[in-house]
């Protein structure tokens, strides 16, 4: 890439997701301007609810790059040296540039496992402790599916952080434990452009039956928060943070409980991770919950940090596990 | 792609536009700036020989292009860009990252450092040319230290001021910068020009013992005590300063309040130094030679500083032996270490050279720090990706990194609390925190860290 990065003008990338938005960073610092095929009509739709997608999509687009939504690639145009001269869209419209990246995502290569004899389906077929059809051949990573899924969870997951637990796990069976997979709440993070993410708990593009979705915008619309709770009972299921820096535990125990969310958002502060100094966004988003949910309206109380009785609570509790 | 390729396209992307490409405006900027530094070296020959009244215009002249220029290329450069961190070139660049230009500069500023404390008499024109600034401050003509202070004071505003610009994304950044500038210009740079015009001890009130390592001596306190009211105030802010404000803030804060917030010599480690603080040393080889480094200056200073206040009561030889200490300490620590080292191996070792292996204050507030303070950089879960990127930007060559990997506390005694590491994260996992003393080491041990249940 870096070797054909001073003849090219312009980069097309197709697909809207995490690697893609990572190549048009890298394509950026590059001095390349960039096209963002997007087949859906948000940015990575298929995860995140539609407020957010919108709000990575304005970050992606303050940058410089030329978002398309809803176009897809038909094929790539070669030069008499057979490189790549310009892209086709399927509507028709051609579009000169010197570089495609297909960052579609991530899919198991299962074909030595098939060609062995391994159960597979989309990925690698494996039980609770990573064994796979055949006796002393294991699979974890990217490439395994569970065939139990955990609550969740997806079948295959493909993050970095699951494969070093799914590693630890297969090193810890084969040599003779018995340690089945329980993973905890789910988290995951990015960062697009300048704009970090958290996510804790499950938070899907649109909430499921029975459960409610809470959302707070900063006006500026580089900052964000949603809640999900189930109906009712009001307990927190997954949270969604863009802008500010959430703390993992506080969010861990919150899910773990099933904390009612008028709780939470009492303690939001505890939740905070941003560095001091910086703005605390917390009795806005309080206000619009209230304004929003009266009948579960809850007065902010906690402060932020390592002082609040949220996190002291908190600690008291993982000492007491320690010990 | 073999190694040679590799090593072409890294040359190739300095000039395409992998780094940052020069504006017209930056141009500009950095022209002014060498027309100033030029007219400052031409004084060094030519200023002796003129008139007060020339000499004011054509210092005017030089420090306006320096402070001028400066100013238009920090500022443009990252005013130019959204707010957020850039790490653009930072690993390939000639200036930041130990090439051609960089050892050049290294050589130029130790150079200088020589010359300021050795050779004074090669810098006659250009002390000359600042008197005219000095009379005004000072009512008195200039001398070495008055022009190096204004050197240094111009340098921290400069640099602070495109700090500001290039961290604006971070309050944590620009609220410490302020008080950086702030603490120079007025502590150490017009308040003791005031107190000299004032016909007082020339004293710069945010340095302490013993980093100012003369400032506990007999002999210092009792000249400050002739000095009448004033000189009873010097003494005892300096007195509660060591003994009373040290360990009380340090507990509260940790050794940030002073390393990152106060002094000169971080402060001008993080905004004149801030394009080179990625080169600090991050081997665990570095870390040893440092622990040795600089409590073995600590035991010097504590040890001689105490020998002196028992010096009438010693018997003679070991006078002049105390003698022979004093002069060695000044010679080797307190000018070729904290001056010389200290800011002449900037683009090659880092900012922080003098601060993590010599500075006898910094090793005092990094004992307590590390033992009895509230301080704590959190790890926050299980996020860390492993980019590196807090290791990389870490000025005292902490590696990060292998605590946030295993969501562990960040607690070492070097940590001056700058927070570029949680500036420059990408996932939000670390954070400079106060808060209470137990559980400190790791507190989320116990907690499920991986995604694990607890149950485990």
């Amino acid at each position: 890439m870096e070797k054909y990065a001073p003849t090219t003008k312009r980069a097309v990338i197709v697909g809207g997701g995490l690697i893609g938005v990572e190549v048009a960073e890298m394509l950026l610092t590059r001095g390349i301007s960039v096209l963002f095929l997007v087949r859906e009509n948000a940015f990575w739709g298929s995860v995140l609810p539609s407020d957010e997608a919108r709000l990575v999509g304005r970050e992606i687009v303050r940058h410089g790059i030329d978002m398309r939504y809803e176009t897809e690639l038909k094929e790539i145009l070669p030069d008499e040296r057979g490189r790549v001269r310009a892209m086709v869209t399927k509507t028709g419209e051609e579009i000169p540039c010197q570089m495609v990246f297909l960052t579609a995502g991530v899919s198991p290569n299962t074909g030595l496992a098939k060609a062995s004899g391994i159960e597979s389906d989309r990925g690698i077929l494996v039980d609770r402790h990573f064994r796979t059809s055949t006796p002393h051949v294991w699979a974890g990573g990217d490439c395994a599916q569970h065939r139990e899924v955990p609550p969740g969870r997806r079948p295959v997951e493909q993050v970095w952080y699951t494969g070093k637990i799914h590693g630890e796990h297969i090193a810890a069976n084969i040599c003779g434990e018995e340690r089945p997979y329980l993973p905890g709440v789910w988290f995951n993070s990015a960062k697009f452009f300048d704009i970090e993410y958290q996510t804790y708990g499950i938070v899907l593009p649109e909430p499921k039956e029975g459960e409610e979705s809470f959302y707070w915008e900063h006006p500026a619309g580089d900052k964000s928060l949603r809640v999900n709770f189930r109906t009712g009972s009001g307990e927190v299921l997954g949270v969604n943070v863009f802008g500010i820096r959430h703390r993992h535990v506080v969010w861990e125990s919150w899910i773990a409980s099933r904390t009612r969310v008028e709780d939470a958002l009492v303690d939001l502060g505890a939740a905070n991770f941003d560095p001091e100094f910086f703005r605390q966004y917390e009795p806005e988003i309080v206000a619009a919950f209230n304004s929003r949910y009266p009948e579960r309206a809850v007065k902010l109380n906690t402060r932020k940090g390592l002082f609040s009785a949220a996190i002291a609570k908190l600690l008291g509790q993982s000492q007491l596990q320690t010990a | 792609m073999n190694d040679l390729t590799a090593g072409l396209s890294y040359e190739s992307h300095s000039l395409t536009p992998g780094g940052h490409r020069l504006t017209v405006l930056e141009k500009a900027g950095l022209g002014l700036f060498g027309i100033g530094l030029l007219i400052l070296a031409a004084g060094l020959f030519t200023a002796s020989d003129v008139s007060s009244e020339a000499r004011m215009l054509w210092l005017g002249l030089a420090w306006g292009g320096i402070a001028g220029g400066g100013l238009l290329y920090g500022l443009h450069k990252h005013l130019s860009e959204r707010p957020g961190i850039r790490n653009h070139g930072k690993t390939t660049d000639n200036l930041t990252a130990r090439g051609a230009l960089g050892w050049t500069l290294a050589v130029l500023f130790t150079g200088f450092y020589v010359m300021l404390y050795w050779f004074p008499g090669m810098l006659a024109g250009l002390i000359r040319l600042h008197d005219p600034l000095s009379e005004f401050l000072r009512g008195k003509p200039a001398d070495q230290w008055f022009v190096y202070g204004t050197f240094y004071t111009v340098g921290i505003l400069v640099m602070g001021a495109k700090a500001i610009a290039k961290y604006r994304h971070s309050r944590y950044q620009i609220v410490r910068t302020c008080v950086i500038m702030a603490t120079q210009l007025g502590f150490a740079y017009l308040l003791p020009a005031l107190f000299v015009k004032l016909n007082q001890p020339e004293v710069y009130l945010s340095y302490f013992w013993p980093l100012a390592y003369d400032k506990l001596f007999p002999g210092t306190l009792q000249g400050f005590l002739q000095a009448g009211n004033i000189g009873c105030f010097i003494v005892g802010w300096f007195v509660i300063g060591t003994l009373v404000a040290t360990p009380v803030l340090t507990y509260y804060f940790g050794k940030r309040w002073y390393c990152s917030w106060v002094c000169g010599c971080g402060g001008l480690a993080n905004t004149f130094g801030d394009p080179w603080r990625q080169n600090s040393d991050k081997s665990l080889k570095a870390w040893k030679i440092e622990r040795w480094m600089i409590h073995s200056v600590l035991v010097w200073i504590v040890g001689m500083t105490a020998l002196l206040w028992f010096a009438p009561s010693l018997p003679e030889f070991m006078q002049g032996f105390l003698q022979t200490l004093k002069q060695w300490y000044g010679f080797l620590i307190g000018a070729a270490f904290a001056g010389v080292v200290g800011v002449g191996f900037y683009p090659l070792m880092g900012t922080r050279v003098w601060c993590r292996f010599g500075c006898p204050m910094a090793a005092i507030l990094g004992l307590l720090q590390r033992f009895n303070s509230r301080f704590r950089i959190t790890t926050n879960g299980a996020q860390c990706i492993s980019c590196g990127n807090c290791s990389k930007y870490c000025e005292m060559g902490i590696d990060v990194r292998h605590y946030a990997q295993r969501g562990q506390n960040i607690i070492r005694a070097s940590c001056v609390g700058c927070g570029l590491c949680a500036a420059v994260c990408p996932r939000g996992v670390l954070s400079l925190e106060n808060g209470p003393t137990a559980g400190r080491y790791n507190h989320i041990e116990g907690i499920s860290l991986l995604g694990e249940e607890k149950s485990r």
